[in-house]
């Protein structure tokens, strides 16, 4: 069960309700991809940020553009995400990182789970990068099938 | 000590190598999780010892920690791991075959020591993108699916039937399971040339070099065939399950097409096929724990180079004492295939407990012990007695064997060629082809094996070599890494059990 409801964090730092943290920044990215919602990604990291994501074909997405395309078409198979983070995300000045499961429904009907590390990286007050680290060795087999 | 602090201490000690202190930073049941291993592992003793794995599994270590945020349990990290794999042998173009990943991970502290230290990261800089593929004329074993299931990468082909070699993990995790805990070998490959009918072991001991006249139901024993000029054909394990019935299980030879040309039209009241038995091999000091989970009967008293007819898990089976890793382990010849992987799962349940291993042949350990295989002798044109086994050679036995008069002439004419260990200089690549060999005085020789030890911490190597070269002359070996030198030894390298 998700301790945070992600979506209400990104709604209120898009509103100006919160200001621009690295927790803050994580949890709404967090929530804008629970949401499935390409375009939010896309406004809330700028145009000179990159996102990791193993498992993703890029599975390194820099600059506006390839960000939201990247989200588009992974979003496109999902049914259906959620982040579980069982301790607090962690926050100094400059980074934040959360720890737990990253639970996939794919619309047709597979759902796995991956232990999923999650870090958000600032510089001069802007979003640097996103990195995902993904446990899924219940997936990779042999191929280097992409979980979304 | 401080989360932030026990991970420098952490950090520090894996670029030392030093397992002793990396399991020291833990409380007395702390907890390390990492992406590539199959459970946690918990305990002081349990991670003392996967721990050392993990560390003589890789040299040159370098680690950075990138963001360390403290947490109310302990800290949460963002760091690189980096190293070489030990014993991996390189890549074609010479490059080290390396373990590098980007991490994060958890520290929850307890008393100023480690309570837990998870490490998520992408397993996929260990596994291949995709396994080798391979070809429809050659034969699969009945236990295929199984070694796919286990991540085998690398096959090599054996009596037309696909041979499986390498997994995905570092070199010496296979071999520490053999030396300390146990291992599954799908070995359908070695097939059996059966014997049946009254002249059963009389045409054995015609076949073989070694006088096995004296076999009797229950026995085994390794054996050389030989041509009519004395060269070596295989090198087989020869088991007698039952009177008059002897199974030659063989090497990548096609030894029952060479019997059956004997047999035909002779007056050897012997049947020669090929049955439908596809061996497992169940190797390293826990695995008569495995067995005995599974056998109808306790193995404890199954001595070595016997064997017995029983049931593993529910199937007809002769299990033997022997094996391809110069220590201790059974080889299961079940009685039919249909049943493959049913038994392949019962003896990975039986084996979860003691952390059983599907492996390949765990080479580094055969060389260790002076174990070679059927194409050390039959792909270099080798007489029976220039080979590591020339005591297998009983000229003085009184039936006859084929090539018994060429080798005896050989023996008078006296041999010209020997099987020598190598201490050879640096690291050594992959064998993928022999490697030619000089003496001092320009004879020459051949590598045939080469791998790193680990009992011993350097490069050694079999060759076969002139007889004029001795142990404790330098050689210079041509490898694809360069020209190096090296030291002729004795073999075995290492004693059983080291």
């Amino acid at each position: 069960m998700s301790n945070t409801n992600f979506l209400d964090t990104y709604k209120e730092l898009n509103s100006g309700q919160l200001t621009n943290s690295p927790k803050t920044v994580l949890q709404a990215y967090l929530g804008a991809f629970e949401a499935k919602d390409a375009l939010a990604i896309q406004q809330l990291i700028g145009d000179r940020a990159l996102i990791e994501m193993p498992l993703l074909k890029p599975n390194r997405l820099f600059g506006a553009s390839e960000i939201f395309t990247g989200h588009q078409n992974a979003f496109r198979s999902i049914e259906n995400a959620e982040f579980t983070f069982p301790e607090p995300i962690a926050e100094n000045d400059s980074a934040a990182i959360a720890i737990g499961v990253l639970t996939i429904k794919r619309k047709n009907g597979v759902q796995d789970n991956h232990e999923v590390g999650v870090v958000a990286e600032m510089r001069d007050l802007a979003l640097h990068r996103i990195s995902l680290y993904l446990n899924s060795r219940n997936i990779r087999r042999l191929s280097d099938e992409t979980i979304v | 000590m401080k989360a932030i602090e026990a991970f420098e201490a952490y950090c520090d000690a894996w670029a030392k190598h030093d397992h002793v202190a990396l399991a020291e930073l833990f409380t007395e049941d702390g907890v390390f999780e990492a992406s590539t291993l199959d459970a946690p592992v918990k305990g002081q003793k349990d991670l003392k010892s996967q721990l050392r794995i993990i560390s003589n599994s890789h040299s040159n270590i370098e680690t950075e920690t990138r963001i360390a945020i403290e947490t109310e349990k302990g800290a949460y990290i963002e760091g690189t791991y980096k190293a070489n794999i030990v014993g991996a042998g390189g890549k074609i173009d010479g490059s080290p075959v390396r373990a590098d990943f980007r991490y994060v991970a958890t520290i929850e502290m307890q008393n100023g020591k480690i309570s837990r230290l998870a490490e998520i990261y992408d397993s996929h800089p260990f596994y291949a993108e995709e396994r080798q593929r391979v070809f429809a004329m050659n034969r699969r074993s009945p236990y295929w699916q199984g070694t796919v299931d286990a991540k085998c990468m690398e096959w090599s082909v054996y009596n037309n039937m696909f041979f499986p070699m390498v997994y995905s993990r570092a070199p010496y995790e296979d071999y520490a399971a053999l030396m300390e805990g146990v291992t599954l070998w799908d070995v359908g490959l070695e097939r059996q040339t059966q014997l049946k009918g009254p002249d059963a072991l009389k045409f054995l001991d015609y076949l073989s070099s070694r006088d096995m006249s004296a076999m009797g139901s229950g026995d085994c024993r390794y054996a050389l065939i030989c041509d009519e000029a004395g060269l070596v054909l295989c090198d087989p394990v020869v088991l007698m399950p039952e009177e008059d019935l002897v199974w030659l299980s063989h090497g990548n030879t096609d030894l029952t097409l060479w019997a059956r040309g004997i047999v035909l039209n002779s007056d050897w009241y012997v049947e020669v096929s090929e049955p439908d038995v596809a061996p497992l091999q169940v190797q390293g000091p826990d695995s008569i724990h495995v067995m005995n989970a599974l056998c109808a009967t306790p193995l404890d008293d199954l001595k070595n180079y016997k064997c017995t007819i029983t049931e593993v898990a529910g199937q007809r089976t002769v299990v033997s004492r022997t094996g391809w890793s110069g220590g201790f382990g059974y080889e299961i010849y079940p009685y039919g295939s249909e049943n493959a992987m049913a038994l392949w799962n019962a003896i990975l349940e039986a084996g979860k407990p003691f952390g059983i291993k599907v492996t390949g042949p765990i080479v580094h350990r055969a060389i260790e012990r002076g174990v070679t295989d059927t194409d050390y002798y039959s792909g270099s044109n080798m007489n029976a007695l220039e080979e590591v086994a020339s005591h297998l050679v009983d000229l003085d036995k009184e039936s006859d064997f084929i090539g018994k008069e060429a080798l005896k002439k050989i023996s008078e004419e006296g041999v010209k060629r020997h099987s020598v260990g190598l201490f050879i200089d640096g690291e050594v690549p992959r064998l993928e082809w022999h490697w030619p060999l000089r003496g001092g005085d320009g004879t020459e020789g051949i590598v045939r094996w080469a791998v790193h030890s680990f009992a011993l911490d350097r490069s050694i190597g079999i060759a076969i070599v002139d007889v004029s070269i001795k142990v404790g002359d330098r050689v210079e070996v041509d490898h694809p890494g360069g020209t190096v030198s090296a030291e002729v030894t004795t073999i075995p390298f290492a004693p059983r059990g080291s």
